[in-house]
């Protein structure tokens, strides 16, 4: 038996002339990685080739040591959350994780017991039986988990479960991948969002442009950010009084003054960012908003890319 | 190489059953067919044919030449039910394709052959009752053509002498007059007979005739247009209605679609004994009848087994690949 969760080996997956991916692979152990890439990465091709909806053109996709296409054997250990809100509409919640552990092969009352068991685990036991087309975006995603979880998978494959979420489901998901984690399961969560992933897990997989850019830990992945200048951006009424104070602190390199808005370029985001409350307080500045235009992806692999 | 740290693996997973997975699809596909506007365009299509029927029994009581059996064969059977396949069997696994929920069905231990033919089994099973459901429908107003519509016809006596060329046909040996139909040179004198043109369909064994081919029918068609479904995708519903609507009007598919119906009505036909006249003349044009159960049974297993392996083969590319 395999000692990896997940084998690639050279897996290239084509759509007519589109490359979703190219030429990856990559062994994974198991715990809980976050699989990071922009939209159009090749983030969902590499999550179907991994529950076997999907063969690749080129190349060896193996899932605990098995190839992961037209292996139905093997879709007993995967849970897969796929990404879209697509569901049997007419169906209550608990009506739709039910057809799918029947589907799944499970019949009677441990189809119920799955059922329960998964909707309570994700909080989604008090709407679970009212119908599906009434379900907010947070109650879509938790059913989503609720069937991907309820056959007690081995590994769980988790496609953007934070989008549109709000922050109760935010944090419920959270807590739930790093339970799972601890469980032993293995977990893979796409997400195009770093900070998001990095709440659930050190660990790190960037897809660029259909290729692995990087893989490791969260840590070793900012600092290789860190070493460019990072931006933040304020919002505030006052910007030429905000302007004129952060002019004077040695760690801005570059600053920029827009229609209610201050942004700094720093080579020294942690300090700057330890150092700005107090600032702010001394020079008595009101600041609505503080957001880093850096944190997001797109900036994480301009820097990978440029630098 | 991705390697955080583990803890022990969760056991295996409990063993499950594929043919809980086939029934699962097939109730799911039953619940889908019974969803949204499809089933009101069922109807709508299968009331057009005791729709029709009524009007023709309405104005002309002593029947035509056999109102249920020319509408049910020319309109029914080879119209509304292809509609009626159409309409409700197309989307029955294309729609999960389209939507994206065929996802949720193929990450599972369930081959996904199995998968297609529950799906098949759970629209195909009501879509074959509700074909029937016209034609029970229709039946009593069928009961109501109970007085044949009588012809008459002009035979030969043979032990008259032979009957002399007329202007317009023969002419009759004792009457003089001209007897159209009649060829030159036949034998004897003219005699009368009078016969009815049909039978009533008032036999339970005709019934059962066209409840059959009613069934038959929504099989064979409904099994066509849900493989194209699972094969083509719902985007070719429009084009394939067009195909139906147009081309079948101006009579270039229905040749081919004819093909599949003489299966239907071959198998329907000669089961019934005697043959209702109306169709005695299509006897010599129809396969003999174990062709026609042939077709019945090899054709739907054909076009679902190359769904089922069609599914099985590709690729599910979904949104937002």
């Amino acid at each position: 038996m395999s000692q990896f969760a997940v084998q690639f080996q050279n897996v290239t997956r084509w759509y007519g002339q589109v490359v979703a991916l190219r030429d990856v692979t990559l062994n994974f152990q198991g715990g809980v990685v976050g699989l990071l890439g922009q939209n159009g990465a090749g983030k969902t091709t590499f999550l179907r080739i991994l529950t076997g909806s999907m063969r690749p053109s080129k190349g060896v996709a193996l899932v605990f040591g098995a190839h992961a296409f037209g292996n139905p054997d093997l879709y007993r250990r995967i849970g897969y959350c796929p990404d879209h809100d697509n569901f049997f509409e007419f169906m209550t919640g608990r009506e739709f994780v039910e057809t799918l552990l029947g589907i799944h092969g499970f019949a009677g009352p441990e189809r119920a017991r799955r059922a329960s068991a998964a909707l309570d685990r994700v909080k989604a036991a008090e709407f679970a039986d009212r119908k599906i087309y009434g379900y907010s975006k947070g109650m879509r995603q938790r059913l989503k988990l609720a069937q991907a979880l309820s056959h007690d998978p081995e590994l769980l494959i988790l496609d953007e479960p934070l989008n549109g979420a709000d922050p109760i489901i935010r944090r419920d998901v959270i807590d739930l991948v790093k339970a799972l984690g601890r469980e032993g399961r293995s977990v893979i969560i796409s997400s195009h969002v770093l900070h998001e992933v990095e709440a659930m897990t050190p660990h790190l997989l960037l897809l660029h442009k259909g290729r692995v850019m990087a893989a490791g830990e969260v840590r070793e992945i900012r600092g290789m950010i860190d070493r460019h200048p990072h931006s933040v951006r304020l919002r505030t009424p006052r910007g030429r009084d905000l302007a004129a104070v952060l002019a004077r602190d040695p760690r801005v390199t570059e600053l920029h003054i827009g229609e209610g808005v201050v942004t700094v370029r720093t080579p020294q985001p942690d300090a700057f960012y330890a150092a700005l409350p107090q600032v702010l307080l001394d020079a008595g500045l009101p600041v609505h908003e503080i957001e880093s235009p850096d944190d997001n992806l797109d900036a994480v692999f301009r820097y990978l890319t440029e630098g | 190489m991705v390697s955080p740290a583990t803890a022990p693996p969760p056991p295996p997973a409990a063993p499950t059953s594929p043919i809980t997975g086939l029934i699962t699809a097939a109730h799911l596909s039953f619940r889908q067919f019974l969803q949204g506007p499809r089933k009101w365009l069922l109807l709508l299509a299968g009331s057009v044919f005791p729709a029709l029927l009524s009007v023709f029994v309405f104005l002309e009581p002593k029947g035509m030449n056999h109102p249920f059996l020319q509408l049910f064969d020319q309109l029914y059977l080879q119209g509304a039910i292809l509609f009626i396949a159409l309409l409700g069997a197309v989307p029955a696994f294309s729609s999960d394709v389209e939507d994206g929920t065929i996802v949720y069905l193929y990450c599972r231990p369930t081959p996904r052959a199995f998968i297609v033919v529950g799906k098949w089994l759970g629209c195909i099973v009501p879509l074959a009752l509700i074909t029937m459901i016209p034609v029970l429908a229709a039946w009593p107003l069928a009961l109501k053509q109970v007085q044949p519509y009588e012809t008459t016809t002009w035979v030969a006596d043979p032990s008259g002498t032979a009957v002399p060329r007329g202007e317009d046909g023969a002419v009759d040996d004792d009457s003089g007059e001209r007897r159209p139909g009649m060829r030159e040179g036949s034998p004897g004198k003219f005699v009368t007979m009078t016969r009815p043109s049909h039978r009533a369909p008032a036999q339970p064994r005709e019934l059962f005739a066209a409840l059959f081919a009613s069934a038959a029918g929504a099989v064979l068609y409904g099994t066509l247009f849900f493989s194209l479904g699972a094969i083509l995708g719902r985007p070719y519903l429009i084009a394939m209605a067009y195909a139906v609507i147009v081309e079948a009007t101006i009579g270039r598919l229905e040749i081919k679609l004819y093909v599949l119906s003489r299966f239907v009505r071959t198998a329907a036909l000669r089961s019934l004994d005697p043959v209702p006249r109306f169709f005695e003349g299509s006897l010599e044009f129809l396969p003999p009848a174990w062709l026609g159960w042939t077709g019945i049974f090899v054709f739907p297993l054909v076009f679902l087994g190359a769904a089922a392996a069609f599914s099985t083969w590709k690729s599910y590319i979904g949104k937002g690949v």
